[in-house]
């Protein structure tokens, strides 16, 4: 109960974020504009409007997570509510994960917005949504919820600036995990191999969660995939939940 | 108030002189174009680090590959980075069947680069099993552009019974392909693959047909003026020395005119021919030469002493000959130029 009234407050005060609207704002420019490249790309131009729009979806949630996510518990410190909230009788878990809850319900919110809109354009413009569009939207939003866990444990243990920082650059290294373990052959026997690949499983593997390129072009994916890496996302994700409890259970504030 | 417009005459000032370095770079660029690719990194690892954003990388450089074709087109038709860039395009996007349809037809149609259209097509093929357009183009490759080849028209067949057996295949590539398997005519085959194309709402597209159809207009005169000739050999036991005593004994067909600017003359052989065909003709031969003039240049690490060399080291079966009967090809070996 406890845990939810949190999340409803953090909800609440994240949707008045005016970072959110001008992310939205851009996120609907980019969307529609999209249309714009289609013209002159020999009758893609409904493959390049879902491409932009998933995209987009994956990008500005991640943008949301990180601005929104990395600031949580500074803006209570800030604001010195966070002392307020402690001296009630909660668990400090307990707070982590209802600061956790309310702005992924506010993800949910976003994603499934800019998912109707951009299903309402694709469709007034002639094009058809397969199945797989709709999965990889799922496994958009799956992808949001760990990074947002990720921003939660460093808005437990950094500045806002940093976490952002050090969130965004997973974001981007996530999607390149591969190539940890796609070595060269000169690599074979050494340590730096072996080191390679353990930071290929700690760092979340983000490409799993990409199914662009099959919903772009309405290729059908197998509900096993889908499955498994719902189960990875959920895994690491209550791994960063746990450590941003623990961070901000030794969190001197 | 004045100190206000000043600082916006400034402003304005300063908008124009980036508008200026914006037009430098521009043209610095245009001396550069297609070299870009050049920078690209390698296609496998471009595919990690765009942080999720694959299709819309290969959107973007599909796109650039559109304006690059157009670009070509209009230009020195080297087309020299296309198969590069539409390889990055399906690196990074492997459903993506239209680069591979339309980038098949491009390398084989305009830079008569056959077997990278081949090859990228084949490779479409496998990633998109469901895409009965892929084999078809591949077909149609093998019908027009290697109808001469030993086997074309068996892969040809092959290609085109497996369009019409996948789902969503239109009925004329199922005739097309019963069609092929008894008595066909490839004439027949082209001008109905360019005019189904010259409907296409792409400009690019539809450009590229509208010269293919004039082009077929230009081979059925060229043949009709060859059946006057054939018809006064016949009557006056000789080949007529000019296209004038052609037209003087009455047995000329209406004279056409070449709307893409050539002109019909009359060989020493006996035989009317096409300027435009021939020059579309020399470029696609010389096209032919260059890739093989540098594909003996990365085995043998120089430019062969002459053309011949090619042949010798397996290149190709046979020179090409140049178009017109009057003409030879000019090597220089110092440079690996043909001209």
């Amino acid at each position: 109960m406890r845990i939810f009234t949190i999340a409803q407050n953090t909800f609440r005060e994240s949707i008045r974020d005016k970072v959110l609207y001008v992310l939205l704002f851009f996120a609907a420019v980019t969307i529609f504009g999209s249309k714009a490249l289609g013209w002159i790309s020999i009758g893609q131009d409904i493959k390049i409007v879902k491409d932009i729009a998933l995209s987009a979806t994956s990008i500005f949630g991640i943008l949301i997570a990180i601005f929104v996510g990395t600031s949580l518990i500074y803006k209570e410190i800030d604001k010195r509510t966070l002392y307020t909230i402690l001296a009630q009788p909660m668990q400090r878990y307990e707070f982590i994960l209802g600061k956790y809850l309310g702005l992924v319900a506010l993800l949910a919110v976003v994603t499934v917005t800019m998912t109707v809109v951009s299903s309402v354009y694709i469709l007034l413009l002639g094009g058809t949504l397969h199945l797989t569009f709709f999965l990889a939207i799922l496994l958009i939003y799956a992808k949001l919820m760990l990074i947002t866990a990720f921003a939660v444990l460093m808005s437990s243990l950094t500045s806002p600036i940093l976490g952002a920082i050090i969130v965004f650059s997973v974001a981007v290294f996530g999607h390149a995990t591969e190539v940890f373990r796609d070595l060269p052959p000169q690599f074979d026997g050494t340590s730096a191999k072996a080191l390679l690949e353990a930071a290929y499983y700690v760092i979340p593997n983000l490409s799993n969660f990409d199914l662009t390129r099959e919903a772009a072009n309405g290729i059908d994916v197998s509900g096993a995939y889908v499955v498994w890496v719902l189960v990875y996302g959920l895994m690491y994700t209550v791994t960063l939940l746990i450590l941003a409890a623990l961070a901000f259970q030794e969190k001197d504030v | 108030m004045a100190r206000r417009i000043i600082a916006a005459v400034c402003a304005f000032a300063v908008f124009l002189g980036a508008v200026a370095a914006q037009r430098q770079v521009n043209a610095v660029r245009a001396a550069e174009q297609g070299e870009e690719i050049l920078f690209l990194p390698n296609q496998k690892l471009l595919n990690h680090f765009t942080g999720g954003m694959n299709n819309v990388v290969a959107d973007l450089l599909w796109l650039r590959c559109i304006q690059y074709i157009a670009t070509e087109s209009k230009g020195e038709r080297n087309f020299t980075w296309l198969n590069q860039m539409l390889n990055t395009v399906v690196q990074l996007d492997p459903y993506f069947g239209d680069a591979y349809r339309y980038g098949g037809m491009f390398l084989a149609a305009l830079k008569a680069d056959d077997d990278a259209g081949i090859a990228l097509l084949e490779q479409g093929v496998i990633a998109n099993p469901r895409n009965h357009q892929l084999p078809y183009e591949l077909a149609m490759i093998f019908l027009l552009n290697r109808k001469d080849e030993p086997g074309s028209k068996e892969r040809a067949t092959h290609y085109l019974s497996m369009a019409a057996a996948i789902d969503g295949c239109p009925e004329f590539v199922r005739e097309l392909a019963t069609q092929l398997q008894g008595q066909y005519n490839l004439a027949d085959v082209e001008l109905a693959m360019w005019n189904r194309m010259v409907d296409s709402d792409d400009k690019l597209l539809r450009e590229v047909a509208q010269r293919k159809l004039i082009e077929i207009d230009i081979r059925a005169h060229t043949e009709q003026l060859n059946q006057a000739v054939l018809a006064f050999n016949q009557r006056a036991g000789r080949f007529p020395e000019s296209i004038q005593e052609l037209a003087g004994a009455g047995i000329m067909p209406i004279p056409m005119n070449d709307p893409l600017g050539g002109t019909f003359f009359l060989g020493e052989d006996g035989v009317m021919r096409n300027t435009t065909l021939l020059d579309e003709e020399k470029k696609n031969r010389l096209k032919v030469l260059n890739n093989l003039l540098k594909s003996y240049k990365n085995k043998e690490d120089g430019w062969p002493p002459n053309l011949d060399a090619l042949v010798a080291k397996g290149l190709i079966a046979q020179l090409p000959d140049h178009p017109y009967p009057d003409q030879t090809w000019r090597y220089d070996a110092a440079t690996g130029s043909v001209e």
